[in-house]
């Protein structure tokens, strides 16, 4: 029984490059929720797609960031996917192949919580008041990016079983009795 | 052991969801005093303006000076009359300056007057105000009228030049009276509007100097 059990776990075993891979992937999907969903908002309501991007390119440039065109804008894209696949890589890597997509999802949500109320509290107001002044305008819009942000990182069991499959597939076929235990 | 799993699974999920309904529940409250920017876009500024222009008010008219004590109604005429101007002469240097900068400055301006208008419009109408519209308020503004004049006869780097000073001198006035007024007013919607539209007339004025900075003498 125990031996049955080890192989199991040594079948269900993700290796760190897949972990890798599913992380990123998931910290881009994160990142493409989140800010998509704030250009969208923020061009809905006349602030301008551009307004997040440039907003979190303050963080670099200060104020300016909202006159210095596609810099800002790349810094600020720069900040947001780094920021996502750091998260995502860390997700990726306390997921396993048999971790429950609810459960991860509920995680997520909390981590964008934290991270919205950190913000709240100190990035914004200390660190970068241009994006604080932009927030102010639409601070319900900001607090459900932060959910989507939560939902995407939840994603992450998806990505993990995506990218470990083939290699599970592979194991399967050389060695069927450590897959499927009698 | 299936059934205990999925009786955790499931407990978690309840807490998880009653988490998140009380945070979204509290951002929510906390944006009520407000007018939120989704009404401001559905009641544009012309509304109220048309309607003052065919029917001649009777309300308090804002002095260029900071007055004592200012009704609401006359601090969201206020309000409104610099957001035209500086829509105005925003839209003005979008085709006249002669840098990138200065034109991306010019285009910050306008997007951000003409919100601030929508979120002035809608408390206007909260409030049962009405506003006046550009033409009306031009006739009695002879400086206004001046300033104008002398950006359009302008052209290149002296255009620009003109445009951030004369941004530069009115949002800085226009920030000093708001803080007096804001300590005056006495509506809780008037006072969550200047203390949205502040910040943005702030970084208006440093953009401003900035760019001032960076400009050849």
């Amino acid at each position: 029984m125990t031996t049955d059990t080890a192989r199991v776990d040594s079948a269900d075993r993700v290796s760190w490059g897949s972990r890798l891979i599913a992380g990123i992937a998931d910290g881009i999907l994160s990142a493409i929720l989140m800010m998509g969903f704030m250009i969208a908002y923020s061009s809905a309501i006349g602030e301008g797609a551009t307004m997040p991007l440039k907003a979190l390119g303050a963080l670099v440039y200060g104020v300016e960031a909202l006159v210095a065109g596609s810099t800002a804008m790349l810094a600020g894209a720069g900040i947001q996917l780094g920021f996502s696949i750091v998260l995502g890589i860390l997700f990726a890597l306390c997921t396993s192949r048999r971790t429950s997509i609810v459960a991860e999802m509920l995680v997520g949500i909390v981590v964008g919580i934290v991270i919205w109320v950190a913000m709240e509290l100190v990035v914004l107001p200390y660190m970068n008041p241009t994006m604080a002044a932009r927030i102010a305008l639409m601070p319900l819009a900001y607090f459900i990016s932060h959910l989507l942000f939560g939902i995407g990182l939840g994603l992450t069991p998806v990505f993990v079983r995506s990218f470990s499959r083939e290699r599970h597939e592979r194991r399967r076929v050389a060695r069927p009795t450590e897959a499927l235990p009698t | 052991m299936g059934i205990q799993k999925k009786l955790k699974v499931s407990r978690y999920f309840y807490v998880g969801a009653l988490v998140v309904v009380a945070i979204g529940g509290c951002s929510a409250k906390r944006q009520q005093p407000a007018p939120d920017a989704n009404a401001a876009v559905s009641s544009p500024a012309a509304q109220p303006t048309q309607a003052a222009e065919a029917k001649p008010r009777a309300t308090h008219v804002p002095s260029a000076e900071v007055s004592s004590k200012k009704t609401n109604a006359a601090i969201l005429e206020q309000i409104h009359q610099a957001n035209l101007k500086e829509i105005e002469i925003g839209k003005l240097a979008e085709e006249k300056a002669s840098t990138d900068e200065v034109r991306a400055y010019a285009v910050q301006l306008v997007n951000d007057h003409t919100n601030a208008d929508q979120m002035v419009a809608a408390t206007a109408q909260k409030k049962g105000t009405r506003l006046r519209d550009s033409a009306a308020a031009r006739r009695e503004g002879a400086r206004g009228k001046a300033a104008e004049q002398r950006l359009s006869s302008a052209s290149g780097t002296q255009f620009d030049r003109l445009f951030l000073e004369q941004s530069s001198a009115d949002h800085k006035k226009l920030i000093s009276e708001l803080q007096q007024e804001r300590e005056d007013a006495t509506d809780d919607d008037v006072e969550a509007l200047i203390d949205k539209i502040m910040p943005i007339l702030q970084q208006h004025q440093d953009l401003a100097q900035i760019l001032m900075k960076k400009e050849p003498a």
